[in-house]
């Protein structure tokens, strides 16, 4: 996706943000154009790091949502005091390339001290009759003068794990916004891992697998860490994969120690004791997070390996049972339209009770070497 | 015996419908087209997007000789032609194939079918897939009680109050006999080995997506729900317009003709639709009863009726896309006096409070104009009092359904031309699928295989539904054979179809909506 059709003119009033689309729409026309909008997203960035992550994910969405954007890009230092405002018009592609399909983008770029103008801004650029979705790059409190303007509005939060500080203080704020705010929310970490959980879904549907399951001795779970932009935390990834089975499985915890290799989590269960193992693997080939490789051992002698393919979207998961190995099964990570299940969990998932006792399970880890 | 544990994973991971469950598929039939085309292409399409069981394996039953690497071979080309979704990734169709078996053996061939239960055997030890079966049906409909029984006779079926850790199920393609005699023998026939629960009637229209909106739009949208009645309705039309001819398919044509092969399933599926109840829920037999009930509610068509009420037609040479077309005596295995229809026009009335007086012209047809199947609601008029002049017709509200091509739904209202008279102008407020969800639905295929290895049969046709439409249908179709008609063909190919047609809705002052 490209946006062909950027306007030149940057700083533009905002007074003439509808002007300057209608300007577009008839400079185009002529052409054989779909403009089509099926929500209003608003999404908020700050810092450099979150607002490319966020450009990038943009890209992706108009694909196969299109939609009105309004992409705040906010300057954390205190003392920059700026408003400005451009629009462009940006364009996905049907499958068989037989039509253009646009949407428009309103860019805000803000100062610390404009943000609370900022915030009334937005509300008459919100189009009617559509649903109002919120992007929260980090996590969102209602200290922040935009997210208490927008959030009564909005009927879905969408926010980004990545980059908290603290996993247990904002797992337990996060709780109480979610109480306070929207009715539905997602975090886009826990999206990212829906594959994941259908794979598990799938792969444990049967007596056979999940009984040894229960059993279970040690879990190690490979994930990347890329130099190429160093987060606070990036092993949530993997640590909500561990932790959604962990809460699913019922096991309690008990404790979490920084080890040579990275970090290890303490479950109790009925039989035991499990072992997570995180460890993390330097890669700049893939993102962050990125989790490659997961291989569970019970005290039965079940082993239960999921290998991601390094070159392709899919997982082949390696089942051995005492007595014998099974034929390896290969399920897919993507489905065939990229990132299809990842915005449709984004944008239409009903609310996951599994997410919330996932949360409630981290909130009881105080993660070694943080600051508190 | 290992107690059945809950899947704890489930949760929150939005599957309202069964996962479909480890399972072999065995495909009756499987050197056809339908095998080739839609399939295979659509277990590919599920297996690429992780919607296929995990453990599970196809053999392709059928009597040509060959080997499951030529079957294999054979079957890549046809998925690298007709799956949705292009180029194929090989690494998943090496994985893929290595599931699909070929079993040469003749229908009637005791020994066939016990060696494909050894065959089956050794699938369940080899991809555990727990014994359970689903046999596809993709051949000649006269085969189909044949391999029914020999299925059941070699214990390839389970009896389902017997056999609680394991399933058999049998998916029958269309046409579900010739007439309603032949229907109900065949049901008959079928019910001495299988209970129904295990027969899947597919109807491939009911898998696709804008068929399955139908329910959704009508059931979620109170604004249309309300109006949906003869207060406020004048007429339905529903096309199912094809521009290519019958193609290689003389010979079935010359045996099934337009009314057996759309008309019958098809066509009655979109009235049902259209035209049901909101069902107490969404389980399969709270909406299969409100379609019966809509079929049943249909008059009986009597001789009278017959003669005004169901036209036929026949293509005769033509252009279509301004290619020239020849016409349907002309084309292979057809003979050449043939009396075969490839039009059907009814007219037809559902007797029930909702609908009374309120006419549906059905029609379908070879070699038309374009390719569509759409549904179309027309609206009583405005009293003319207000805005009707000479310069001025209100035009009537139209709620059109796209089924295929460009799917979506548009409806017609009536504006006024900016200025400073009234001259007022109909438009069109559009809604496609593809502009607001861009991705490329499932097939319905896809949908409805997988829906089966589930045991879901929503979308499959229930027996009383089948056996309603053939009561309502087999007397047109022995008026037919009894009076062959002397005018065929009757309407050039690339038209819209016979005249007789366009003067069944003329006589009632309407007229066939333009496609």
């Amino acid at each position: 996706m490209e946006a062909d059709l950027t306007s030149q003119v940057p700083d533009i009033q905002i007074a003439d943000i509808e002007e300057e689309f209608n300007a577009f729409w008839n400079d185009l026309k002529e052409r054989e154009l779909i403009r089509a909008c099926l929500f209003n997203l608003v999404i908020y960035a700050e810092g450099k790091e979150a607002n490319e992550e966020l450009q990038e994910f943009t890209k992706h969405l108009v694909d196969i949502f299109p939609c009105r954007i309004i992409f705040i890009n906010a300057d954390q230092a205190e003392e920059s005091n700026y408003l400005r405002v451009t629009t462009d018009i940006v364009h996905s592609q049907n499958e068989d390339k037989s039509a253009l399909i646009y949407c428009e983008r309103i860019n805000i770029a803000v100062g610390h001290k404009q943000k609370q103008r900022a915030a009334f801004l937005l509300l008459s650029h919100l189009l009617p009759d559509l649903p109002i979705h919120l992007l929260w790059g980090g996590l969102p409190t209602f200290e922040s003068p935009i997210f208490k303007v927008l959030s009564p509005l909005a009927e879905r939060l969408i926010f980004h794990s990545q980059g908290c500080d603290n996993l247990q203080a904002s797992s337990k704020k996060l709780s109480v916004t979610i109480r306070n705010s929207v009715p539905s929310f997602v975090d886009l970490n826990w999206a990212r891992l829906v594959k994941w959980r259908k794979i598990f879904s799938s792969v444990f549907s049967s007596t056979e697998h999940l009984e040894p399951l229960c059993s279970v001795l040690n879990i190690e779970i490979d994930y990347c860490i890329s130099d190429k932009s160093p987060e606070h935390h990036p092993e949530i990834l993997p640590l909500y994969l561990v932790l959604w089975i962990a809460s699913r499985m019922r096991w309690s915890f008990e404790s979490v120690e920084r080890v040579p290799t990275g970090y290890s989590l303490f479950f109790g269960h009925q039989d035991g004791q499990v072992q997570c193992a995180f460890r993390p693997i330097r890669d700049t080939n893939y993102s962050s997070g990125t989790i490659m490789g997961l291989n569970m051992v019970t005290c039965t002698s079940h082993s239960f390996q999921f290998i991601p393919s390094p070159s392709s979207p899919k997982v082949t998961v390696h089942i051995s049972l005492p007595t014998r190995c099974e034929l390896p099964i290969i399920m897919p990570l993507s489905e065939s339209k990229q990132g299809l299940t990842f915005f449709k969990e984004i944008f239409y998932s009903h609310h996951d009770r599994s997410f919330d006792k996932m949360l409630q399970l981290l909130s009881q880890i105080a993660w070694p070497g943080e600051k508190t | 015996m290992i107690k059945e544990l809950e899947n704890p994973f489930v949760e929150g991971i939005g599957q309202l419908r069964k996962l479909a469950e480890p399972c072999v598929l065995v495909i009756f039939g499987a050197t056809g087209d339908l095998t080739s085309r839609k399939l295979i292409p659509a277990l590919y399409n599920l297996a690429r997007d992780g919607q296929l069981p995990s453990h599970f394996a196809c053999v392709a039953f059928a009597r040509r000789d060959k080997s499951s690497e030529e079957f294999r071979q054979e079957m890549f080309d046809a998925v690298s032609r007709f799956s949705r979704i292009k180029p194929i990734d090989q690494q998943l169709w090496r994985t893929f194939s290595e599931q699909i078996f070929y079993h040469r053996s003749d229908f009637h061939e005791d020994e066939g079918y016990e060696k494909l239960k050894t065959l089956l055997s050794s699938l369940d030890g080899r991809f555990n897939t727990k014994g359970n079966r689903m046999y596809y049906l993709s051949t000649q409909p006269s085969f189909f009680p044949l391999v029914v029984e020999k299925l059941q006779e070699h214990k390839l079926i389970y009896n389902m109050n017997q056999e609680q850790s394991k399933w058999s199920r049998v998916v029958i393609e269309k046409p579900f006999g010739h007439d309603l005699a032949s229907a109900q023998e065949l049901q008959k026939h079928l019910m001495r080995f299988l209970d129904e629960k295990q027969i899947y009637r597919i109807d491939h229209y009911l898998g696709k997506e804008t068929v399955q909106n139908l329910l959704v739009f009508r059931f979620s949208n109170p604004i249309f729900e309300s109006i949906w009645n003869s207060h406020y309705i004048d007429n339905v039309q529903i096309a199912v317009s094809e521009e290519q001819g019958i193609g290689t398919r003389g010979k079935f044509w010359e045996e099934a003709g337009m009314l057996r092969d759309i008309v019958q399933n098809h066509m009655m599926q979109l009235v049902s639709l259209v035209a049901m109840e909101p069902p107490i829920s969404l389980n399969a037999n709270a909406i299969h009863d409100e379609k019966v009930k809509v079929v049943e509610s249909i008059r009986p068509l009597n001789c009278e009726m017959l003669d005004k009420y169901a036209i036929r037609g026949q293509y005769g040479p033509g252009y279509v896309d301004g290619v020239e077309a020849k016409g349907y005596r002309q084309e292979d295995n057809v003979d050449p006096q043939s009396n075969v229809e490839t039009y059907v026009a009814l007219q037809l009335f559902v007797d029930n409070w909702r609908w009374a007086g309120v006419p549906f012209y059905l029609r379908a047809g070879k070699r038309l104009s374009k390719r569509a199947t759409e549904i179309a609601i027309t609206f009583k008029e405005a009293p003319g009092f207000l805005f009707n002049s000479q310069d001025n017709k209100i035009a009537a509200n139209t709620l059109v359904i796209r089924i295929q091509p460009d799917e979506g739904i548009a409806l017609k209202i009536n504006c006024k031309v900016p200025g400073l008279t009234q001259p007022l102008q109909p438009v069109k407020m559009d809604f496609r699928y593809g502009a607001f969800f861009g991705s490329t639905p499932p097939e319905a295929y896809e949908r409805l295989l997988c829906d089966c290895m589930g045991g879901d049969n929503t979308l499959f046709a229930r027996a009383d539904e089948v056996l309603a439409s053939w009561r309502l249908l087999t007397p047109v179709l022995e008026k037919w054979a009894a009076e062959p008609t002397s005018d065929f063909p009757n309407y050039a190919s690339g038209t819209w179809g016979p005249k007789a047609a366009d003067d069944l809705l003329e006589s009632a002052g309407r007229q066939w909506r333009l496609i």
